[in-house]
């Protein structure tokens, strides 16, 4: 295709206001998701009460528990029936109550005795986030009453105690400073630390790239209606329907890569674009298959939500589904947002793509269509 | 009688549609149980059923590692959270995380458990999870790993404090041995009751939705609003011609509007109807839990199907405006499936509305998918069915009347 039909294509698509308004989603979209993951939000909500404000076990608590990630937010309450009332009402995850003596129960548990009162959880119903709210109080209380353990351990050693005190004192400067675990995705590209808000934002602007490839499907058929290709004869007519729908993607594509790009949320800007040029490919073929299977405007307006749905729900735009694979490989936008991350993916998505070819030929072919 | 008549043409235009609507109502009832099932398959936990499966890989110290999935496996609360599998060769256990038969892989480097036992911590566990979005759940894994680092740590603080303590107070070797031996049997057993400092009191869900009510309510009310797509076909007109036409022969846009909707909301009522049935059938054999669904009386699913055709009505009503609005093939086709699941999304239909800031979760619930999800939502937990009840029938009228003016304005074009 050339450069001049190139720009006619993208003058007349300038002209639609559909287009238009479609490009322009990806910056609102974008920064929107920006603004929703700057303002406070928590993934789990956690009311304190202290019976004894001034324990120093609770005040412990408390301080280690202002330390863990702003996702989870914990907030302190007057009133344990308060606290109690805004679980009921769901407008916490959970109320924790901290007994008056949470000094003493923390030297029992250090003594490896069964404490007398213990720190009462409320929730709602349970589950698996509660389950780890659990696991990360106990946790922080250990980090607590460890010295405890120790003290009680080396008092158990000697008869004479003299300067026990003084390691006790230094028993967190003792702590290791290395890290027990490391991170790390499978693959070779890593991209900075994101808000959770913010992590759906890549899937969510494949599946706007989704759509625009359904609209340059609905685009195509209208311009076929017009004639319009009367002036842009071919033999090769899928050829030029690629053409076509590159046309329709690139700019799309171009603006998903600047707003990835600009926000920070991008693994390198060779990766992305090599990602993204395969991934249009993909999109361009799927859409096509599409629109050859149903061929008219008013199915693809009921198809379109069905792929979207089910893109969404296969790819991992919110939950990476485990154990589906199969199905899961159906779809384009699962390659794209896993090979964002790992090359492994990548060779999938151009197999895929290949895939496509063969099954674009076959109906081609079945159907003998004119384009 | 020429308002029957505008409806009855109407009605018959929308019940070509009705055998193409249903069977593509089922496609969505599919789609949506599935997206239901995965959603919930997200958040669901219960005691002894196994989430997640994490590999546990490391070529040497088998014994080290044997023992430790043992001992978590048998002892341990996080064995109601995860299950833990043994792998030898990266790459099987590679391959299983790509295939997502895992969700995380742990790599133990060579030579870890000696770097624990000298307490140097030099080498640390490489902890995989596979490409893609981590979402929340990451949030959690994250959590998760900070927190056995910190039981391993400062188990590790005490034994280097115990050491050096008895060093100074000039103890031998074999001294410190044997109390360092006994410290971390001591920590072993305050790690192994940790779950003693706790206990758990469950409230139930006396106010609000249980995790299962809601993504129920949700996926209900997005079920409902996709079906539209089904019969897209009822709004996708060329022209304004046929209404122009109605116009002119005296029958009022009110009437118009009144006649359309009906038409398309009896046809969306026999779609819903036909899918609650299996849904019914589900819960009353206990295929399907939701513990707001305290009876499966007959009387009692009724009344549900019945606040379900009311917040039909708002959806039907804000979809029939959202089709009037734009104007164009491509445009109904494109937009109007972008707005509803934009607003469905904002407004908690697909995930927690609780996760979003506080303004965003304003904006959602306002919204007239929102406003359906509060109605359906306090018949479940039978509060504020008033308020609810109210604002429905204000964003129906005021619906309505935007509706009015936009026909108006269209043909007087």
């Amino acid at each position: 295709m050339s450069i001049r039909r190139f720009n006619l294509l993208n003058k007349r698509l300038y002209k639609q206001a559909t287009y238009v308004i479609l490009l322009l989603m990806i910056p609102i979209a974008v920064t929107l998701f920006k603004v929703a993951a700057g303002s406070d939000s928590h993934v789990m909500r956690i009311g304190i009460y202290a019976e004894d404000k001034d324990a120093v076990a609770a005040r412990s608590l408390m301080d280690e528990l202002s330390k863990v990630r702003e996702e989870i937010s914990f907030t302190e309450y007057a009133s344990r029936d308060e606290a109690i009332k805004n679980v009921t009402s769901a407008k916490l995850d959970e109320a924790w109550i901290i007994p008056a003596d949470i000094d003493e129960t923390f030297e029992r548990l250090a003594a490896g005795r069964q404490p007398k009162s213990t720190i009462t959880v409320y929730e709602r119903e349970q589950g698996v986030t509660h389950l780890f709210m659990q696991e990360l109080l106990e946790s922080k209380a250990f980090k607590i009453y460890a010295p405890g353990v120790f003290e009680i351990s080396a008092g158990k050693v000697l008869d004479d105690e003299g300067g026990l005190d003084e390691f006790v004192k230094t028993f967190y400067d003792k702590a290791p400073g290395n890290s027990i675990f490391s991170y790390s995705r499978l693959g070779e590209n890593s991209v900075a630390e994101e808000s959770y808000l913010l992590m759906p934002v890549r899937g969510l602007l494949a599946i706007l790239l989704l759509i625009t490839s359904f609209a340059a499907s609905i685009f195509y058929m209208e311009d076929t209606e017009n004639g319009l290709f009367i002036y842009w004869h071919s033999k090769f007519k899928n050829l030029r329907a690629l053409g076509y729908y590159s046309v329709v993607m690139v700019n799309s594509a171009v603006l998903v890569l600047l707003a990835l790009v600009l926000s920070g949320m991008n693994v390198g800007i060779v990766s992305e674009a090599v990602n993204m040029a395969v991934y249009c490919v993909a999109l361009i073929l799927f859409s096509m298959i599409v629109r050859m299977i149903f061929g008219s405007v008013k199915t693809m307006g009921v198809v379109m939500p069905l792929v979207v749905i089910m893109s969404i729900v296969l790819s991992p735009v919110f939950i990476d589904i485990k154990g589906l694979r199969a199905v899961q490989s159906l779809v384009p936008s699962f390659y794209y947002l896993m090979s964002t991350y790992d090359s492994y993916w990548l060779v999938r998505m151009c197999l895929y793509c290949l895939c496509e070819v063969a099954v674009l030929e076959v109906i081609y072919r079945i159907k003998q269509i004119k384009l | 009688m020429k308002y029957g008549r505008y409806f009855l043409a109407q009605l018959k235009r929308i019940k070509k549609l009705l055998p193409e609507m249903l069977c593509l109502s089922v496609l969505f009832f599919g789609v949506t149980f599935f997206v239901g099932k995965t959603l919930i398959a997200g958040s669901d936990y219960e005691a002894g059923k196994i989430k997640y499966r994490i590999g546990i890989m490391g070529k040497e110290e088998e014994s080290f590692i044997d023992m430790g999935i043992f001992l978590l496996e048998s002892f341990d609360d996080s064995k109601y959270m995860m299950e833990l599998v043994k792998y030898t060769d990266f790459e099987e256990a590679k391959s299983d995380l790509y295939d997502g038969t895992l969700s995380a892989l742990c790599e133990i480097p060579a030579g870890f458990y000696d770097s624990i036992n000298y307490l140097s911590n030099d080498l640390s566990i490489k902890y995989y999870t596979a490409a893609g979005s981590r979402g929340v759940t990451g949030v959690f894994m994250d959590e998760i790993t900070g927190i056995i680092s910190d039981y391993i740590v400062y188990s590790e603080a005490g034994i280097l404090s115990l050491y050096d303590y008895l060093d100074y107070k000039g103890a031998s070797a074999e001294m410190q041995n044997e109390a360092v031996d006994k410290l971390f049997m001591s920590y072993m057993s305050t790690l192994l009751g940790r779950g003693n400092l706790v206990t758990v009191k469950t409230l139930g869900i006396s106010n609000g939705l249980s995790t299962y009510g809601y993504y129920f309510t949700g996926l209900t009310l997005f079920l409902m609003s996709v079906l539209s797509f089904a019969g897209i076909s009822f709004f996708i007109k060329k022209n304004m011609t046929l209404d122009k036409l109605a116009h002119s022969r005296g029958i009022a846009v009110p009437g118009q509007i009144a006649a359309d909707f009906v038409a398309y909301f009896l046809c969306n009522v026999v779609c819903v109807t036909i899918l609650m049935m299996p849904i019914f059938k589900m819960l009353k054999a206990k295929l399907l839990e939701i513990p707001e669904f305290f009876t499966t009386e007959n009387a009692f699913l009724f009344k549900f199907y019945g606040n379900v055709l009311v917040a039909m009505v708002l959806i039907c009503m804000f979809e029939l405006l959202i089709f009037e609005v734009l104007e164009g093939t491509v445009n109904k086709v494109i937009f109007s499936f972008t707005i509803i699941l934009s607003c469905a999304y904002v407004s908690g239909y697909l995930y927690p509305a609780s996760f979003f800031p506080e303004s965003i979760s304003k904006v959602g619930r306002l919204l007239p998918t929102g406003v359906a999800m509060t109605f359906l939502s306090s018949f479940l937990t039978m509060k504020e069915r008033e308020s609810a009840t109210l604002w429905l029938v204000g964003y129906v009228a005021a619906i309505f009347v935007v509706l009015c003016l936009v026909r108006t304005k269209k043909i007087n074009k």
